[in-house]
């Protein structure tokens, strides 16, 4: 429940209760609150790393009829466009990526 | 298979298009329903964003919520606290043997979700098998 609100967002109410945690007017037991904090720790210590507002998120009815993965693949692609192809990174490269 | 939770390294992997996409696309292909935690999608969408940029990984991750609302191809697993607490009983297990902490509160939580909903976790990241093996059965496809 908690870190759900450190995530993206599905919900209006979502956003308030961000807003409610990061007022430091969220009440959770111990256990959780040292979730969040270590959490928070990992999370804000990126420089790069802004949560984005629900408004920015494009969630809609899928307009995919055949649900197989292979539309699914043509979907991405087409979504993508013609973006070519970058090099694989390692873990330790990808850890850096997201939490800087 | 029928599911499995799926970490962020194979999920961006896919999204960002890397050289190892196609490895990625058969993971997901073997699968009838890739679970994936908030967790990760929060990596996911810090990770694309730094290489896709904002619109771009808004569009991806919102066609995720959109499937997951759906079908049976994505379903997102929310964090409950049950969760939150066995991540961090063993991360505090796993602290007093391994001083190098080399594993993200991500990590964690993904064990424990993979052990509270008896779930494979594929991963191509070595180090989560250091955790212990007991907890989740990890699956590192390539």
């Amino acid at each position: 429940m908690a870190l759900r609100m450190y995530l993206p967002p599905k919900t209006e109410e979502d956003i308030l209760e961000i807003e409610n945690a990061l007022d430091g007017s969220f009440d959770k037991t111990e256990i959780v609150k040292m979730a969040i904090h270590n959490f928070k720790q990992q999370i804000y210590s990126s420089k790069n790393i802004v949560i984005p507002k629900i408004s920015n998120w494009s969630i809609k009815k899928n307009s995919l009829n055949d649900q197989s993965w292979q539309s699914y693949f043509k979907h991405i692609d087409e979504i993508l466009d013609s973006k070519p192809t970058i090099p694989a990174i390692s873990n330790e490269q990808l850890d850096d990526l997201i939490y800087g | 298979m029928a599911k499995a939770l799926v970490d962020t390294n194979i999920l961006y992997d896919f999204f960002a298009k890397t050289t190892l996409n196609s490895e990625a696309k058969k993971i997901l292909e073997s699968l009838q329903t890739v679970v994936i935690s908030q967790a990760v999608i929060y990596e996911l969408v810090t990770g694309l964003k730094n290489i896709l940029g904002s619109s771009l990984t808004s569009r991806l991750i919102g066609e995720i919520y959109s499937i997951d609302n759906q079908s049976d191809q994505f379903k997102i697993l929310r964090i409950e606290e049950k969760d939150e607490k066995l991540a961090l009983e063993i991360m505090a297990k796993y602290d007093s043997n391994n001083p190098k902490k080399d594993y993200t509160m991500v990590d964690a939580l993904l064990i424990a979700q993979a052990q509270s909903y008896n779930l494979q976790l594929f991963t191509t990241d070595e180090r989560m098998t250091h955790f212990n093996q007991n907890l989740a059965k990890i699956v590192k496809p390539y």
